[in-house]
C-alpha cells in the first residue's frame, strides 16, 4: 500500500503525539495498540529518504518503546497494589473505623527526620527584636467596645442553646435543610431576614449564628443588593464544605426584630 | 619515584576527604534550612562535588544502623531528563526506615482522624493511578468525617506537601507522601487490617 508523503508524516506525528499524551497525562498505556503502530512504522519506513523523516521515525519508535516501558510499570504497580480499584478503597474506607484507618496509615508511615537549630545570626536577630520591644505597661489599651456591642463568649452562646459539639453539627444540618426547602419554595433564594427572623430575639441571634457558619463553609451564598441593601440567601450545595474566605460581612441585630444591614 | 609511601598518603587523604564530605552530607540533609525539609540534588552537588551520589549512598549505609534512610523524591516536571538532571532537581531527605512505634506515633501530635483521612485519601489516589478530582476525595472522606472538616483537612494535607492540587482541582500524591508513605504497605494493611489487630495495636501502645 502506498501512502502519500504528507499523509505519512501526519500519521507518524499522530503516533508521537499519542505516546507523549499517554506519558504526560497518565492514561492507561494499554490503550495504545503498540503492535499496530509498529506495523504502520514498518510499512512507512521504505518511503523515508530525508534525514528529517528518519528522525521522525526514530522519535515515534522511541515513543512506542516508552509506552511499552509504561505498560510494564503499570502491570507491576497493579500487581503490587493487588489490583486495588477505587471501588475496593471506598468499600474498605466504609467498613473500617477511624482508629483502624489510622492504624493502617501508621504501618506505612516513615516520617521525615529533621533537626531544628539556632544560628548565631538568628540569635542576634532575636536579641535585637527583644531590645526593641516596648515594655508591656506601655502597650496601648485595646479599643473599648461601643455602646451596645459585646463579644460573644462561650457562656453567651450556651445561653442561646448553642455549643460547638456534635449536636451543633446536627443543628447546622437542620438549618441548612430548612433553608434549602424555603429557598426552593421561593424560587431559589430567600431574603436573609425572612429566614433569620424568629419568634424571639434569642432565637433570631441563634439562627443568625448558624447561618453565618453555613455561609463561611460554603453551604450558602449571602449576597447584598447594592441599591436597596437587601440581603439574600441562596443555598449552594455544590460548594458545601469549601470554606469561603474572600470577605466578611457584619450584620448588626437589634431587639426590634431586624438588623440594620 | 612514586613510592608505596606516596600511595598510602594519597589513600589517607582520600579517606579523610570522604569522611569530611559524609559529615557535611549528614548536616545538609538533617538540619532544616528551608521551610520544607531536605535539600535539592544540585545543592548537594555544589557542596559535596560531582560524585555526591557516592557520598549519599555511604550516608544511607551509616543511617541504616540507626533505623533511618536517605529518601530521594523525584520532581514530576513532565520533561524527559537524563538521570543527572533528574537527581539535580530531586529532593533528598532523611526518613525512618521502618514503621513508627505506636507510642511515638501517639506523641507525634497528629489527630487520629487526620491520620485516618490521609490513609483513605492516599489509598484512593493510589487506586486511581495517582490522581483524582478533589470532589471525589471529598465525597469519600465525608462518609467518615463531618463534611465541614473534610475541606479543612484536605487543605492542611496540601499545605504540608502530602497532597498536590492543581488549578483544575485535581489532587495528586504530594512530594512528602512520596517520601514518607510506603503506598504498597498502606494498601496492604488497608486490605488486611481487622478488628482484633487494632485492639492488639492499642494494647501495645
Amino acid at each position: 500500500m502506498r501512502v502519500k508523503p504528507g499523509q505519512a508524516e501526519e500519521r507518524i506525528l499522530r503516533i508521537i503525539h499519542l505516546c507523549r499524551e499517554v506519558e504526560a497525562k497518565g492514561f492507561n498505556p494499554f490503550e495504545v495498540d503498540v503492535a499496530g503502530e509498529l506495523e504502520v512504522l514498518r510499512r512507512l519506513l521504505p518511503g523515508w529518504v530525508k534525514p528529517s523523516e528518519l528522525t521522525l521515525d526514530g522519535e515515534a519508535l522511541r515513543g512506542l518503546a516508552r509506552v511499552v516501558e509504561l505498560q510494564d510499570e503499570w502491570v507491576r504497580a497493579r500487581s503490587r497494589l493487588r489490583i486495588l480499584d477505587p471501588e475496593t478503597v471506598r468499600e474498605r474506607v466504609a467498613e473500617l473505623t477511624i482508629p483502624q484507618l489510622a492504624e493502617a496509615f501508621l504501618k506505612a508511615w516513615r516520617p521525615t527526620v529533621k533537626i531544628d537549630f539556632l544560628t548565631g545570626e538568628r540569635l542576634r536577630e532575636a536579641a535585637s527584636y527583644w531590645v526593641r520591644l516596648k515594655p508591656k505597661s506601655r502597650l496601648p489599651e485595646p479599643p473599648a467596645l461601643k455602646e451596645g456591642e459585646a463579644e460573644a463568649s462561650g457562656e453567651a452562646l450556651k445561653s442561646l442553646g448553642l455549643s460547638l459539639s456534635e449536636d451543633f453539627r446536627g443543628m447546622l444540618e437542620e438549618t441548612f435543610r430548612q433553608l434549602k426547602a424555603e429557598a426552593e419554595r421561593a424560587g431559589g433564594e430567600i431574603p436573609y431576614w425572612n429566614f433569620v427572623r424568629a419568634g424571639s430575639f434569642r432565637e433570631t441571634v441563634a439562627r443568625a449564628y448558624l447561618v453565618s457558619f453555613l455561609a463561611t463553609y460554603g453551604y450558602v451564598h449571602l449576597s447584598q443588593d447594592r441599591l436597596t441593601g437587601e440581603l439574600k440567601l441562596k443555598p449552594t450545595p455544590e460548594t458545601a464544605g469549601k470554606p469561603r474566605g474572600e470577605y466578611s460581612l457584619a450584620i448588626p441585630l437589634d431587639r426590634e426584630g431586624e438588623g440594620h444591614g | 619515584m612514586p613510592s608505596r609511601w606516596t600511595g598510602r598518603v594519597k589513600a589517607m587523604a582520600e579517606e579523610a576527604s570522604y569522611a569530611r564530605r559524609l559529615k557535611r552530607a549528614a548536616q545538609l540533609l538533617l538540619l532544616q534550612r528551608h521551610r520544607t525539609p531536605g535539600v535539592k540534588g544540585w545543592e548537594l552537588r555544589r557542596s559535596l562535588g560531582k560524585n555526591y551520589m557516592k557520598i549519599v549512598r555511604m550516608l544511607d549505609g551509616e543511617l541504616e544502623k540507626l533505623g533511618l534512610q536517605v529518601k530521594i523524591v523525584y520532581e514530576d516536571s513532565g520533561e524527559t531528563l537524563d538521570e543527572e538532571a533528574r537527581l539535580d532537581r530531586a529532593r533528598f531527605l532523611v526518613t525512618f526506615r521502618g514503621p513508627l512505634p505506636a507510642a511515638d506515633a501517639q506523641a507525634s501530635g497528629w489527630r487520629i482522624d487526620d491520620l485516618a483521612a490521609l490513609a483513605a485519601t492516599l489509598a484512593y489516589l493510589a487506586s486511581k493511578q495517582g490522581k483524582a478530582s478533589r470532589s471525589e476525595v471529598e465525597r469519600l472522606l465525608a462518609s467518615k468525617l463531618p463534611s465541614w472538616r473534610v475541606s479543612i483537612i484536605l487543605d492542611k494535607f496540601t499545605r504540608l506537601g502530602y497532597l498536590h492540587e492543581d488549578e483544575n482541582e485535581v489532587l495528586t500524591v504530594g512530594w512528602r507522601a512520596k517520601a514518607e508513605v510506603d503506598l504498597e504497605a498502606l494498601t496492604e494493611s488497608l486490605l488486611t487490617i481487622s478488628e482484633p489487630e487494632v485492639e492488639k495495636g492499642r494494647g501495645e501502645a
